[in-house]
């Protein structure tokens, strides 16, 4: 090749390059909101461009796995690249991200928006408190809420033949578990294998008492935990010492491992949360442990899927599983925060929220929440909203959070929650010696007792687990979205 | 056409064409280097100056969650750490388990196909278009649809197995077996590229010699053992350094196949640096642990690639 053309043709790319490089700035402001991808974000995009339209201000929305969301924020916001005006974090981050500096306190901003639009009080008060509050301060606003319950297929609950059969043998009556030693008598009795009879029939393949997330994923944790803070045991102690080598922690993570997970699938032991709603919908198992609640237009189409079944939702065992949401907090590095704030203020509000939960999202909108004529016209996908709201109620009334969503080592310690349990559960070491790792992890990230700033530890706070009503909550039918509707 | 840098014959009387030749050698050797600066320059941002940043980091306190960040010398403490931490040799253990299983295993299949490839008469295009594709493919993306296939609730391998009577198998929820799962994922996704390259060994060895072989009536075992083999064994040797060197740094398989799991049984160093460093962002100690096992690395290819050196530079020499 000609060498002149050669370096000519070198120029150009050069000078392509350069152009690229130094892209002038683009007319009005864009704000960049980092999220996690593939979740809800054609929604996210259609109230990016109604909120466009409506201000002028582009909204750039940057996709980011799930799995490096948190890496590739905290990453950035070290490094005050004002890479992202919107960070979007999970309760368990909330804490570091706000006591580090890497979320903008918004009070300020609330106060001076309008009330109608970010309807501030309309947020269930207990995702506010996990999701929004640190140090009596709001750096964020939830708009997701993965809140844990309880599902169960009410068809074979309320099979008269399982019903006398369950009776008989545990001598108390069938029905939603209060208790997870309840939950476990229940694994053990849908326990089945070819050839043995389920809801009257013969079975020709072997089914599951209950499906649970025992791989090394994050749910792993939100299920033994859930049983933990149920029994009065906590992660981190009131004093910031580590709970989970405690007696009654110790006893919890047995049972998971014990008493529930010998009566679930094999696959288990690498399952995360889509694997149980396959489980669910394959006709495998009869009851979750403590589970996502957003999941269940998912688990609903086990409906169509298995002749007569039927999908039914309580609170988990005890109330006290996870509640929590996904957040989105203005970034201490944004160079434009009101503008980035606004956006905030309108993608988690009343309208956009409503829109977003008539799409299969779940809200933290206690007025979407309870809306009875929008749950009646959406039932496959808000079929789960009665007993969110139960399980939310619950908790702010019991003002039960758990501590260590209110230290900054949080989200770390929520990683090493991962491996320790897994580690329990894959039975690589007895749960005791994993505890213990765990309590060293714990206390190797806070550097000592961890500081917590939990503002539920005030006079009124009592760490016993408040007692939930279910004979009201059966009554209400609300674990029957079909019953729950007629009723209205 | 370009004479590189090769001087011209001096065929003139004054020896004017000399000066040129000598001239344009020159200017060969400055167009060698513009076009090699742009390369040198991304090596230089992406590959050297990290490594100098963590070597640096490696002596220092480096936490960037903490509000001191990356603070003060600390001399060999992160070293002193690495090589008392329990969970660091667990891993380096783990991660030779994997190497030594997946690329043995790779080297032997990959060659096998190989022979098998070069043999064979009829769609040996269309043989090695469809040996390719593992390769062409994500191994995040992949790793996710194995997921699935190894589901021993749902997985073709269970459904398999079961169709022949062999017990179903918990491919990646039991410890004892879900390194095996992931080596076998590896196998199939890298075998393929050991057999392309000793395919390519084979198809390029010289024909006289086997001739010979064949007319002194010699086995298909001697001729592979003493002319097949040792002369592709600089390839051979080539493909177990690039092999081993990749093995040792897997990563995607891992994330999307167990996560580490069950427990930690499938943690390898790079997972659990990737914790260390980007979950826990000590990247002090994630830095000291790196660098121990990259100096292990380069020590190995080292000594593997000098053999190869040697054996090409002896093969030069008989050719001469």
């Amino acid at each position: 090749m000609n060498r002149i053309r050669l370096y000519g043709l070198m120029l150009v790319l050069l000078i392509v390059f350069v152009s690229f490089g130094s892209v002038a700035a683009q007319d009005g402001v864009t704000i960049n909101w980092v999220t996690i991808s593939g979740f809800y974000t054609d929604w996210a995009e259609q109230v990016a461009a109604r909120f466009e339209e409506d201000t002028g201000i582009n909204v750039n929305i940057i996709d980011v796995d799930i799995g490096q969301l948190y890496e590739t924020q905290v990453l950035e916001s070290v490094a005050d690249t004002g890479a992202y005006d919107l960070l979007t974090y999970d309760a368990g981050q909330k804490a570091e991200f706000a006591e580090s500096g890497y979320l903008l306190q918004i009070d300020e901003y609330i106060a001076a928006a309008d009330p109608e639009v970010i309807a501030f009080e309309d947020i269930a008060p207990a995702l506010r408190e996990v999701t929004s509050m640190w140090r009596g301060g709001v750096f964020g606003l939830p708009y997701y809420t993965f809140t844990m319950g309880y599902f169960y297929r009410c068809d074979l609950f309320e099979n008269p033949d399982e019903m006398t059969a369950f009776e008989a043998e545990y001598g108390y009556a069938l029905g939603i578990p209060q208790n997870y030693d309840q939950m476990a008598d229940i694994a053990e009795f849908f326990r089945r294998t070819p050839g043995e009879t389920l809801a009257g029939q013969a079975i020709e393949q072997d089914f599951y008492g209950i499906g649970v997330m025992a791989g090394r994923f994050d749910q792993v944790q939100d299920e033994i935990n859930s049983i933990a803070w149920s029994s009065g045991a906590q992660v981190i102690n009131d004093d910031g010492t580590p709970g989970v080598d405690d007696p009654e922690f110790l006893a919890a993570a047995n049972l998971y491992v014990d008493e529930l997970l010998p009566f679930a699938p094999p696959g288990a032991l690498s399952s995360s949360f889509d694997q149980i709603v396959a489980q669910m919908q394959q006709g495998l198992i009869a009851q979750t442990a403590a589970f996502f609640l957003d999941q269940y237009a998912n688990m609903a189409k086990t409906e169509d899927m298995i002749p007569g079944a039927r999908i039914c939702t309580a609170p988990a065992p005890g109330v006290h599983s996870w509640v929590g949401a996904f957040g989105v907090g203005v970034s201490s590095d944004s160079t434009h925060p009101q503008e980035a704030f606004d956006f905030l203020a309108w993608m988690a509000g009343a309208e956009a929220q409503r829109e977003f939960a008539t799409g299969g999202g779940t809200t933290c909108r206690t007025s979407i929440l309870t809306d009875t004529a929008l749950i009646s016209e959406n039932p496959q996908t808000m079929g789960h909203y009665p007993t969110l709201v139960s399980v939310l109620d619950h908790t702010a009334a019991a003002n039960f959070y758990p501590n260590y969503l209110f230290v900054p080592q949080g989200g770390k310690i929520y990683d090493e929650m991962t491996t320790w349990y897994s580690t329990a559960a894959a039975g690589e070491m007895s749960v005791e010696e994993a505890m213990a790792n765990m309590a060293t992890a714990i206390e190797r990230q806070c550097g000592g007792a961890c500081e917590i700033a939990n503002e539920a530890l005030g006079e009124n706070y009592t760490p016993v687990p408040m007692p939930f009503d279910y004979e009201a909550f059966v009554a209400s039918q609300a674990n029957d979205i079909d019953a729950w509707i007629a009723a209205q | 056409m370009s004479t590189g840098s090769v001087p011209l014959p001096d065929t003139s009387v004054n020896g004017s064409t000399g000066s040129k030749a000598k001239h344009r050698a020159l200017s060969d050797t400055l167009y060698s280097v513009f076009l090699i600066t742009p390369a040198m320059i991304l090596i230089l941002i992406f590959a050297l100056v990290p490594l100098a940043y963590a070597i640096n980091v490696s002596f220092r306190f480096a936490d960037l969650t903490s509000p001191r960040g990356v603070a003060e010398w600390v001399g060999l403490e992160n070293y002193h750490f690495a090589l008392n931490d329990a969970f660091f040799w667990s891993s380096v253990q783990r991660t030779l388990h994997f190497a030594i299983f997946a690329v043995v295993i790779e080297m032997i299949l990959g060659v096998a196909i190989a022979f098998l490839l070069n043999d064979i008469k009829w769609f040996k295009g269309l043989a090695r278009s469809l040996i390719i594709l593992p390769l062409a493919a994500s191994p995040f993306a992949v790793g996710l649809i194995w997921r699935y296939m190894y589901h021993p609730d749902f997985g073709v391998f269970n459904y398999l197995i079961s169709r022949v009577g062999i017990p179903e198998q918990n491919w990646l929820g039991n410890s004892q077996i879900a390194m095996g799962s992931v080596i076998a994922f590896d196998v199939w996704q890298w075998t393929p590229f050991v057999a392309l390259i000793a395919l390519a060994g084979l198809q390029a060895l010289p024909k006289e010699p086997f001739e010979a072989a064949a007319l002194d009536g010699a086995s298909r075992w001697r001729v592979f053992r003493t002319l097949t083999f040792p002369m592709l064994a600089p390839v051979l040797t080539l493909v177990l350094v690039l092999r081993t060197v990749d093995a040792v740094r897997l990563y995607d398989a891992i994330v999307s196949l167990t996560a580490g799991g069950p427990g930690t049984s499938t943690e390898v160093l790079t997972f659990y640096l990737y914790r260390l460093g980007m979950r826990f962002f000590r990247l002090d100690q994630a830095s000291a642990m790196a660098l121990l096992f990259l100096y292990a690395t380069v020590v190995f290819t080292g000594l593997l690639m000098r053999r190869f050196m040697q054996n090409m530079a002896a093969r030069t020499r008989a050719k001469q």
